[in-house]
């Protein structure tokens, strides 16, 4: 019979394997995990996105007088620059977008036109800037593209989402 | 005392066959793995681009009402045709000659103004900066006064992407917090 510090010698390199083993399935199991955690939230946010899109074409669509539509009307800004237009635009903006998905404590959003000559022009009305201190953990950015009268020039409108804390 | 010879190999032979049977495990789940899609994927893959569809309908929407305002335009500019049946006099178009009658010289109107038409809207197409919107591709047809039809020849084709390309994530610090 072998004795006991015989006994432990001869096992020791099989030990040694299996804790070793045992620590890479730990390792792989947890990398696994994170990678999985990292799809959903993936999925999360491409979920948010879709809606995010889905609402910023319906503003697009949505009236703004009598057979004209919002799209319509920042074309008419885009030509005219007339300031009242653009008033009345970030008027009918925070109307859409009071009644709409975004409007949370824990959202917040910004819009805003790049317009073909290069300028960005916000159109987010005025009372949404003024906001409790919060802080932003992610950021979504859509965007789409709305033609004007000249054929070769687009106007394009980027939504921001924020998902907020408030501060303390 | 030691293990006899038959031991000794018995020992490193399961030695081998772990470590074998760890890597094997390892290649097999980061080469193969992700072939099986998350649940969900496909489907998520399919309301994007049925989105993105969204997007360039209402651009081809958006364009074909303001092809509309153009086109009206170019024919009143043209004394109603695309091209004269019986030429122009200064550019002015003419709707009678001294050897040819009204009615032989008149426009139609509504051809004129789906082939006029035509050509608005295919300026505007080609500039979606995301899908490609094939050209000629409405069957139009007029109805009462101002309400015009098209049916699609051939259908958009969207591609089904990857995700995630556009996201953006970082953190604002509590400085730059949103005011």
């Amino acid at each position: 019979m072998l004795n006991k510090k015989g006994i432990v010698e001869d096992w020791l390199p099989l030990m040694l394997l299996i804790v070793v083993l045992v620590f890479l399935f730990f390792i792989t199991m947890i990398l696994k995990i994170g990678s999985e955690r990292e799809q959903i939230e993936l999925f999360d946010k491409e979920q948010d996105k879709i809606m995010a899109q889905q609402l910023l074409v319906g503003y697009l669509r949505s009236p703004f007088s009598t057979g004209k539509n919002l799209a319509d009307a920042i074309n008419e800004y885009y030509l005219t620059r007339n300031q009242l237009l653009l008033d009345e635009i970030k008027r009918k903006t925070g109307q859409f977008f009071s009644g709409s998905e975004l409007e949370e404590d824990t959202l917040s959003w910004d819009l805003t036109m790049n317009l073909p000559s290069g300028e960005e022009i916000e159109i987010t009305p005025l009372e949404r800037e003024i906001t409790p201190p919060t802080r932003a953990f992610k950021i979504i950015n859509v965007a789409v593209d709305t033609p004007t009268s000249t054929p070769n020039k687009i106007i394009r409108l980027n939504l921001w989402v924020f998902y907020t804390k408030i501060l303390a | 005392m030691k293990f006899n010879k038959t031991g000794q190999v018995l020992m490193y032979g399961l030695i081998f066959g772990l470590f074998g049977s760890l890597i094997t495990y390892l290649a097999i789940s980061y080469t193969s793995g992700r072939e099986f899609s998350q649940i969900g994927q496909e489907a998520l893959y399919l309301i994007k681009a049925s989105n993105k569809a969204e997007q360039a309908l209402f651009y081809i929407d958006q364009s074909a009402k303001y092809s509309v305002q153009q086109t009206i335009y170019d024919l009143a500019q043209k004394g109603g045709f695309e091209s004269p049946k019986c030429g122009d006099y200064f550019g002015y178009s003419l709707w009678n000659t001294k050897t040819k009658k009204i009615d032989e010289c008149s426009p139609d109107y509504k051809e004129n103004f789906k082939s006029a038409f035509s050509g608005n809207l295919d300026e505007y197409l080609p500039n979606h900066p995301e899908v490609y919107i094939p050209l000629n591709n409405y069957n139009l047809q007029l109805k009462n006064q101002l309400e015009i039809i098209g049916y699609a020849i051939s259908d958009l084709e969207i591609p089904i992407g990857e995700l995630g390309a556009e996201i953006e994530q970082f953190e604002i610090s509590e400085k730059d917090g949103l005011q």
